[in-house]
Order: C-alpha cells, then structure tokens, then sequence
C-alpha cells in the first residue's frame, strides 16, 4: 500500500508518499496563488491509496480531495518520531509560524505553544532580513557564521528590523555581524517558546528554516546540546501526514 | 455568546469540540453573582451592591481562589476533557492568573490551551491550528 502526505504551508506545499514505511517519493515546491490548482499538478502523476492533509491549506485540500485532516503539531510529532524517536522536543520554524512541540516516547503530543498571530522570527521575517541584506537565503545563515561579532538586533518586528538594519549599516555596522544578530534574535525568540513546553532531550529542528546551518550551529551553543536535524527539513509535516494514512488503513 | 465575542467559541465547536462551560466575562461572570435584593433600608442595598461587586472573581482580585475552585467544580460536574484559557489581549490580570491555574489543572491530568487574541478576524488560520492540535493531544 502506498500512502500519501501533503502540507500546504504558507511558503510552500511538500508531498511526500511511504511504502512499507520507508519514503518512496518526495516534492517540495513554492505556493502559488491557486493552491488547488497546484495540488493537482503536484499529484496527478502519483498514485497512492489514502492521502492525509495539513498545514494551512489543509480544509481546502479537503474539500476536493478526499483526504484525512490532521494539524501541523500532530504531523510534525509523528514525522520526527519516526526519524528521530529520542526526540522529546522539536522547534518547527516554519514560513509563517514557530512551534514547540514536547512529545513522549510512543511520539504523541504532550504539550505545544506556538507563536502569536505575529510571523516575527520565523521563515518569513528570515527572508525579509535577507533581502534588505541583499542575502540570498542558502547564503545567509554560512555569512552569519563566518562572523565573529554579532550586532545587538533589538525589533522583532519584520518591518521595525528592516529599518534598524539600514541604520546599522549607515553607521558602518558590519554586514555579516548584522547578519548573525539576526540569527541570534530567532534563537532568542524560539527559546521562549520552547521554555514554555519544556525543553527535555533529544532536541530536534525542523521546518524550512532548519535548512539554515547558522540557526542549528547557534542553537547548539545557546543549548549546549546537540541538535537534531532531518536530512531534507522541510517535508517532515508531510512525512508525518503520510505516516498517518498508512495508520489509520491498517 | 455575546456579540463579538464569538471568535474562539466558534472554532472550539466547528473544530469538534463542544463547550459544556465557560466563565468568561462576556458571559457566566455577568450572571453568576447576583445582587441581592433583600435589605430596608437604602444603605443595606447599597451593602448588597459592594457585597455582589466583591464576590466576583475577576482575576484583578488577589488573592482570588474561588476561580480555580469554580473552574475545578465545572471540570467535574460536566466531565471535561480539557480548558482553553482564551483571554483577551492586554488583560494582563488574566494572563499572570493563566499560567499558575495551567500549572494547577495540568497537575490534575486536565490538558490546558492558552489562547490571546482580541476580536479582529486575522489570526483564525493560526487559532484554528492550535485548537485542532489540542482536540488532537485530548483524543491521544
């Protein structure tokens, strides 16, 4: 039986198809203004008996498509527990939305938080911050590495941070330091979050922005520990989906 | 429900969820003390009247027991499965009294949701998530 998983996210919609509960099949590809549309070029060419949506385009995908529902936070938890199962805490930052996740050892969901209606200091405000940089985004986190210094970023908020950056850079502030501050005021940003449910290890991160290396290497630091990351991040949430049509057939 | 404070309850019950209680100020807290009418003389109503605003338990109140024990009472005269905590944003009172009763009800096994929001409609995709993921962590 092969089973299917889709998360339709903010940024992007990943596919991800199981057999015999290994992946057989993966896709990420950008959003589009007509996300139904999309999906159904994303799956016309794949076959699969049952298929399970989430993220945020999760009910409209269900309305043409039959499919199961389940949230983010559940996909996440089932997707890193069969990658990682002595993960207990995963960090998901996503485009729009960070989320901490604390799971036991069967990969339920004990506890969550997310952040608030604000998209500060996830995948969305990362790419903004690239941008005033002029950073592409697979360059941005190994310049902020390569910084030894790393400048006092203060707003959290996309906008108030572009406008604090062009000030720093007025005042000669080097560019890759700005650059490992902004890093530094996600990590700061995402702790908070994660104290709220409890940081227990294993540590695992997840989620389009955990293809930076620089959130990973600045995590393990501010953490002293290591931090678990998935080969290929981003379709965890559909892997965790898909994992989900294979159990609810059986 | 009072009107427009009809955001949360709306995703709770759409989501699968159905609230069997609630003590929110736009609701039972209005009612769930009454003044009393039974005095002679002008000053004694006046008394009621102190006496009723005292009672409430409005979490400006300190120390203010009676609204863990009411919401504990809830919990077990309707058989809850879990609370959400759903203040509005900028209630502080609230928002300091939320997180001692999360650690409180947590400790008796009852799956606690902290929601902030106000009555604008921006943040329905993301509450949707959080509500739909806690249903999800009571099914477990």
């Amino acid at each position: 039986m092969i089973s299917a998983g889709i998360d339709i996210g903010s940024r992007t919609t990943k596919v991800v198809l199981i057999k015999d509960n290994s992946i057989i099949y993966s896709k990420v590809v950008n959003n589009t203004f007509t996300p139904i549309d999309s999906c159904r070029e994303l799956l016309q060419e794949l076959s699969y008996d049952k298929i399970t949506a989430t993220g945020y385009g999760r009910h409209l995908f269900a309305d043409y498509f039959e499919a199961e529902v389940i949230s983010e936070i559940k996909a996440f938890a089932t997707g890193i527990h069969y990658l990682f199962p002595s993960v207990r805490t995963i960090l998901d930052i996503g485009g729009q939305d960070t989320k901490a996740i604390s799971i036991d050892q069967k990969g339920r969901v004990r506890k969550f938080e997310m952040n608030d209606k604000c998209a500060a200091g996830t995948g969305r405000f990362l790419e903004i911050m690239a941008m005033a940089l002029r950073y592409n985004l697979d360059e941005f986190g190994e310049k902020a590495l390569s910084s030894k210094d790393s400048a006092n970023i203060n707003s959290m908020c996309a906008v108030f941070a572009e406008s604090e950056i062009v000030s720093m850079l007025s005042k000669g502030e080097d560019r890759n330091s700005i650059a490992k501050g902004i890093h530094h005021s996600i990590i700061k940003k995402s702790t908070a979050i994660l104290k709220r449910v409890g940081i227990e290890s294993d540590l695992a991160l997840a989620g389009g922005v955990a293809k930076n290396m620089a959130i990973k290497n600045l995590m393990e630091e501010s953490f002293n520990q290591k931090v678990l990351v998935p080969e290929n991040p981003q379709i965890v949430g559909a892997l965790g989906c898909a994992l989900n049509s294979s159990k609810t057939n059986s | 429900m009072a009107v427009p404070n009809w955001k949360i309850p709306h995703i709770v019950e759409s989501s699968g969820a159905t609230i069997v209680g609630e003590e929110m100020c736009t609701g039972e807290r209005g009612t769930q003390v009454l003044t009393s009418c039974n005095a002679d003389t002008i000053d004694g109503l006046f008394d009621n009247i102190v006496d009723r605003y005292f009672e409430i338990d409005c979490a400006v109140f300190t120390p203010n027991n009676d609204r863990l024990e009411h919401i504990k009472e809830m919990n077990e005269k309707y058989k809850v499965d879990g609370v959400i905590q759903y203040s509005i944003q900028f209630c502080q009172p609230y928002q300091g009294e939320a997180i001692s009763f999360e650690k409180n009800l947590e400790q008796d096994g009852i799956p606690v949701l902290n929601l902030e929001t106000d009555y604008s409609q921006e943040d329905v995709g993301q509450l949707k998530t959080r509500i739909e993921a806690f249903i999800e962590r009571i099914q477990n």
